[in-house]
């Protein structure tokens, strides 16, 4: 089934595509705390 | 580090295990893949809301607002997986029944959940100051929430009368594969670790901006 | 447990206050009776001589109380602020006799508006109740719990801004469970006399009453003293 392969696809890389987002903003969360103690 | 990547390859290997690994649903077919979607997204919802209360009683007991914050990370975060319960369970309807909604008693609580998700920002975005906002919205969660139980034993009773022969067609007891289970649970487990990554996250980000704006008005 | 008394004698009091206010202009009074006459006029006109089914018709009449409800209650504790009538009352009682006497004086609004209504409701849309007994206690049990909730979200609403929006939004998901249980209860008392008489929502809607009433007295002063 062509079809599941490609729900598959989408959903994987959807999920990918979210997951190193969401990392990007914990790293820069983390960069804006760590900023915030030098000052 | 460590515990987000185990998160984002954990949720990877369920997604990939959920189409290959998993087989097909009796009676459902390929459509029925999405419980492992759906139930943990529900799930989540439920959490997130049942934290939200436990933040709101917190919050009027103590009246920090800190307690406020968590009680509107944990409501954003309820709504989002809400809608995605929603959506997901629509799907799964359409596949199992053919249509996308008909009120099955599921299908009512996850929807009667979203609208108080609904009013409770609709009430939060009404109120300027940031006690009253709080101790408002920490009233109604608890208010809101109290009467989903009712539902219980409501919606059952309307359902049967109104729709008989889609009863039959529910698989409510849903015997699972063996392999099903394992991919379901492992959902389970990575989305409720999602939630709790989300949460710190947004947490987090809340928090910041609070300590900015108190520092702003110091200066 | 002594302290339970002057509540009820101070929400009583209340409670003559507020009907008489109320007597004076009868603004909610009318509110309540206008929307409801209308819709129910606008609804058996567009029907006409064809009997509507009592699936149709059980919801039909909650669907009038519960929206003239909505119209005629919001204001509950909005006069309080406007008139700046709030510290007096502050000072001069504790918060749950506030609501206490709120919530009998709603519930003898919608008392007296139900007693209008219901019959109108049976004779312009030809209904027959077969089952009338526990038709009464479900439209009285309904009308408790429309009055109690109506009554503390209108507390809530009273400290937000956007009034007459936000008592229908917020006020609608607390109380699906109600209409849901009386519009079943409804049904089930319009339909005929060979069905089960509707026990089990009937307990719901008891319950319902009681929760509500219950969460109200603990939550109210939440938001009196914001």
């Amino acid at each position: 089934m062509g079809g599941l392969n490609f729900v598959l696809a989408v959903t994987l890389v959807t999920w990918i595509g979210l997951f190193f987002y969401v990392l990007r903003v914990d790293l820069k969360l983390r960069e804006a705390e760590r900023r915030e103690k030098i000052r | 580090m460590f515990w987000q990547s185990i998160l984002g390859l954990w949720l990877s290997l369920v997604i990939l295990a959920s189409f290959l690994y998993m087989p097909a649903t009796q009676g459902l077919g390929e459509s029925g893949r999405i419980i492992v979607y759906h139930v943990p997204a529900a799930w989540v919802a439920v959490l997130a809301y049942l934290m939200a209360m436990v933040n709101a009683l917190g919050y009027l007991r103590h009246k920090d607002l800190r307690f406020d914050r968590q009680a509107q990370v944990n409501a954003e975060l309820g709504t989002v997986f809400c809608i995605l319960a929603t959506v997901t369970g629509a799907i799964w309807s359409r596949g199992a029944w053919g249509w996308y909604w008909n009120w099955d008693p599921r299908q009512t609580s996850i929807a009667v959940l979203l609208m108080i998700y609904a009013a409770y920002f609709v009430l939060r975005n009404a109120v300027e100051d940031p006690q009253r906002r709080a101790s408002l919205a920490a009233v109604y969660s608890l208010l809101a929430f109290l009467t989903v139980p009712f539902l219980v034993f409501v919606v059952p009773r309307v359902y049967d009368s109104l729709h008989p022969d889609l009863i039959n067609l529910e698989s409510r007891t849903f015997a699972m594969d063996k392999k099903m289970l394992v991919v379901f649970l492992a959902s389970l487990a990575g989305f409720t670790g999602l939630y709790g990554w989300l949460y710190n996250i947004r947490l987090r980000l809340e928090n910041l901006l609070h300590r900015l704006e108190s520092k702003r008005e110091v200066s | 447990m002594s302290r339970r008394f002057p509540w009820i004698r101070q929400s009583l009091v209340i409670w003559h206050k507020e009907l008489r206010i109320e007597f004076r202009t009868r603004f909610a009074y009318s509110t309540l009776l206008m929307f409801a006459v209308t819709t129910l006029i606008t609804i058996s006109f567009s029907v006409g001589g064809f009997v509507p089914d009592s699936d149709i018709t059980a919801a039909l009449l909650w669907i009038i109380l519960f929206f003239s409800a909505m119209a005629g209650l919001g204001r509950t504790f909005v006069q309080e602020e406007e008139k700046k009538t709030v510290t007096a009352l502050k000072l001069a009682v504790a918060p749950e006799p506030v609501f206490l006497g709120k919530y009998f004086f709603n519930v003898t609004l919608l008392c007296s508006l139900t007693v209008l209504v219901v019959p109108l409701f049976l004779v312009l849309l030809n209904q027959s109740v077969p089952q009338w007994p526990p038709f009464l206690v479900t439209v009285i049990l309904g009308v408790l719990g429309l009055a109690g909730a109506s009554t503390i979200i209108a507390a809530i609403v009273a400290k937000a801004e956007a009034k007459s929006a936000m008592m229908t939004i917020l006020a609608f998901p607390v109380l699906v469970p109600l209409l849901l249980a009386a519009i079943n209860a409804t049904r089930a008392c319009l339909a005929g006399a060979s069905g089960a008489a509707p026990a089990s929502e009937l307990y719901v809607l008891l319950f319902y009453n009681g929760a509500v009433l219950t969460a109200s007295l603990l939550l109210f002063e939440y938001i009196w003293n914001e």
